[in-house]
């Protein structure tokens, strides 16, 4: 599976994407909305942990800018730590799939999250690969 | 003529005439007669009686003094003779057996006697009338005189009685000039008509208008005021026995009245308006006749007592005006005075005395005072708009409250801004933190778990999600937490989440956290049970000196679930403990504390259907208690 990881948090995306690479996927980093916009015209991913505060472009304006064509069908999990201001409602609206609490209590919980969210599981990513 | 010449002589005899008598009878000058009757009556001026004759005696008694008598005897001794001449005093004699000539000699000097004795008599008479006529005018003089002694000395009392009335009257008027209190009149005007006994102790009524007036009275001697209802309308006559006026006495006094005088005390000034004149009134005994006969005096009396009345009601209401212009100032709770340009203070209401124990500079704008912040404000004094200003009126505008509320509002967005800026940092922190605690967990799985990096690995995932506990914690207290509607939760659990906050206030001072081994379920939202909490346990520090010890409790009581903060501090004045929970009440100086703390708590508290309450004794501390219905689990 390909994940995009959307986070200018270089811990979070580190240990996202070890836990990641660890179950079969392939990662791609990107620091703030703005990277992740021309990241997505190569990397096609199918998933995307999008963090809602970042620099340039925030999760949501990077979801709103977001056209189908470049988009292609992703899930998106969207990530705040302003547990009281998002919830799974408010990110459905603003075009995510889910959304997950910070701090993680769990790395491989949101791990598994994503794979049951794309429905590929852990032995396909590991056919696919 | 000629009956003027005749002389009457008459002979007394009853015996035989002798020779003389012939011869007299002869004489037509003489008118003779010869009277026999023992009872005869003596008409003529001479009588010659015969010397036996009047020895008899038998008519003695008509014998007068005023008549001549001529005693006669031809037989007589020296000793008969005298005897006869001393009974008939001034009488003549003559010896009848002498002649003719002997008898007419005496009979002469008889007549001559006789006459000159009736020129006499006539005179006496004459004498007498004059002294009569003269005895008649003295008396008229003597009642002339003695009437006007009489008329003078009355007007002399007449007008000594007037001069003593005018003294009387002017002494009055004196008295009355002296007087400052209306009641005091009572007396004098009893002293006044003490004379007229008919009369009873004067009642003096004032209008006062709006249908009020004020009764005055004598009880015994003491002169008393009585606020009653009534309104008269006056005519400007006395009047005498109206009913209206004992029904009207009868009505403010509450006794029943008889007769009834009534002056009313009219001055000038009532003459628009003769419904604000006084009345006096006097109860009596008397008919109207009788009245009406001391009206004129007593109304003279009077009218001095209107003019002094009028004088005090006056002055009184002038009192009271200016009176009811000083209390309204005094009831201003902002200071408020009169200063003149070097601006000594010439007037000023309570609250300048009572709240402002410092000078005030001539251009201060504002001023602080103890607890109060004032705005000065200065209004001038002018005659008129040209002149300059007299003095000046300086009112001290109280801005504590807008100033504390302005401040309180600096304090919220402070603390708002701190909540912000302590989300901010939450959220800072917890994006390292999950990359940590993450990173941690997937380099755990990469690891033998025998290993010593295994088990580092773990003590860096704990301490990780200790650290999410704490900014969850302080995230949940800033911003309000997560859900902000009221929900059953453990009071010793919000006890136990607070306390990490005021781990820095505690910091020095014993703490002894106590807290009930039972669940106390309570329905609360908890952030705000928190700031309960915290103000509590913040509020025992702050009170607390260098040293001191904090205790927190929760117990449980019947339904209750109880919560006490204690210390051991200074404690809280008495006189204060009502004020504590009134918004803005604070005791701290500015910047440490606004006052509402313990108003929100209350707030909070009642809101959840509890009760907060203080107990202090000073010098000894002070505990504050939380009352909290426990809920069925």
């Amino acid at each position: 599976m390909r994940v995009m990881l959307v986070d200018d948090e270089p811990l979070v995306r580190l240990s996202l994407r070890r836990a990641l690479e660890k179950r079969g996927h392939s990662v791609c980093e990107c620091a703030d909305g703005q990277v992740a916009r021309e990241e997505l015209a190569r990397f096609e991913a199918e998933l995307i942990y999008l963090d809602v505060l970042m620099p340039r472009l925030s999760g949501p304006d990077f979801l709103k800018s977001l056209t189908p064509q470049l988009r292609r069908g992703a899930k998106v999990i969207l990530m705040s730590a302003f547990a009281g201001e998002y919830d799974l409602q408010k990110a459905q609206s603003l075009g995510a799939d889910l959304f997950v609490a910070k701090p993680f209590q769990d790395i491989f919980a949101v791990v598994r999250t994503g794979e049951e969210l794309t429905g590929v599981s852990r032995a396909e990513a590991e056919a696919k690969r | 003529m000629d009956e003027k010449a005749t002389q009457t002589v008459q002979l007394l005899t009853r015996t035989e005439p002798p020779a003389w008598w012939e011869e007299l009878t002869r004489d037509p000058s003489l008118d003779c007669v010869w009277v026999v009757s023992p009872t005869f009556n003596i008409q003529a001026g001479v009588v010659l009686v015969a010397r036996r004759e009047f020895e008899l005696e038998f008519h003695k008694e008509q014998f007068s003094s005023s008549k001549v008598y001529i005693l006669f005897d031809d037989n007589w001794t020296a000793q008969t003779l005298r005897r006869s001449l001393n009974a008939l005093k001034g009488s003549l004699f003559f010896d009848s057996s002498g002649t003719v000539k002997d008898a007419a000699t005496v009979l002469k000097v008889a007549l001559a006697r006789q006459k000159e004795r009736g020129q006499n008599s006539q005179l006496l008479q004459i004498m007498r009338t004059q002294n009569r006529q003269i005895e008649d005018l003295n008396q008229d003089l003597e009642r002339v005189v003695r009437e006007r002694t009489v008329s003078e000395t009355e007007s002399r009392k007449a007008s000594q009685k007037n001069i003593s009335r005018v003294r009387e009257i002017i002494t009055f008027i004196k008295d009355l000039a002296q007087l400052f209190d209306i009641a005091d009149m009572l007396p004098l005007i009893r002293r006044q008509v003490k004379e007229l006994h008919a009369l009873e102790a004067p009642l003096l009524f004032v209008p006062r208008g709006d249908g009020m007036g004020d009764m005055y009275y004598l009880q015994g001697s003491n002169p008393v005021r009585r606020r009653v209802r009534g309104k008269w309308t006056v005519s400007a006559r006395i009047r005498i026995n109206q009913s209206e006026d004992s029904r009207f006495l009868a009505d403010t006094m509450g006794r029943p009245f008889a007769k009834v005088l009534c002056f009313p005390l009219i001055t000038a000034r009532h003459q628009t308006d003769a419904s604000r004149a006084p009345l006096l009134f006097f109860e009596h005994g008397l008919t109207p006749e009788a009245l009406e006969q001391m009206v004129d005096g007593l109304s003279e009396k009077l009218q001095p007592v209107s003019w002094a009345l009028d004088r005090l009601v006056l002055e009184q209401e002038l009192k009271s005006t200016s009176r009811d212009w000083e209390m309204t100032f005094d009831e201003l709770p902002e200071p408020i005075a009169i200063v003149d340009h070097d601006g000594s203070v010439l007037r000023s209401n309570s609250a300048w005395n009572e709240q402002l124990t410092q000078a005030l500079r001539i251009n201060s704008h504002r001023i602080r005072q103890g607890e109060k912040l004032y705005i000065v404000e200065r209004y001038p004094i002018r005659v008129n708009a040209d002149s300059p200003p007299l003095s000046w009126v300086v009112y001290l505008r109280d801005e504590t409250r807008s100033w504390k509320l302005k401040s309180q509002v600096v304090q919220v967005e402070k603390m708002s801004a701190i909540g912000q800026l302590a989300g901010h940092i939450a959220h800072e922190l917890n994006n390292p933190l999950t990359g940590i605690r993450s990173l941690a967990q997937v380099l755990l799985t990469e690891t033998a778990s025998e290993s010593q990096v295994h088990a580092d690995l773990n003590e860096v995932e704990k301490a990780a999600e200790r650290c999410q506990g704490i900014i969850n914690n302080l995230l949940e207290y800033s911003k309000g937490g997560l859900d902000q509607r009221v929900q059953l939760t453990d009071l010793n659990e919000v006890v136990k989440k607070t306390l990490p906050f005021l781990k820095s206030a505690l910091g020095r001072f014993r703490t002894d956290i106590d807290l009930s081994e039972e669940v106390l379920p309570v329905k609360v939202e908890p952030h705000l049970l928190q700031q309960v909490i915290f103000n509590l346990v913040n509020n025992a520090c702050q009170a607390l000196p260098e040293k001191g010890e904090v205790r927190v409790r929760t117990s449980k009581h019947k339904d209750f679930a109880i919560l006490e903060v204690e210390d051991n501090g200074p404690g809280i004045p008495t006189e204060l403990q009502s004020q504590i929970f009134e918004p803005f009440f604070t005791t701290k100086s500015e910047g440490e504390g606004t006052g509402l703390g313990l108003s929100f708590s209350r707030e909070f508290v009642r809101q959840f259907g509890g009760e907060i309450s203080c107990t202090s004794q000073p010098g000894r501390g002070a505990t504050f208690r939380v009352q909290l219905r426990m809920e069925p689990v």
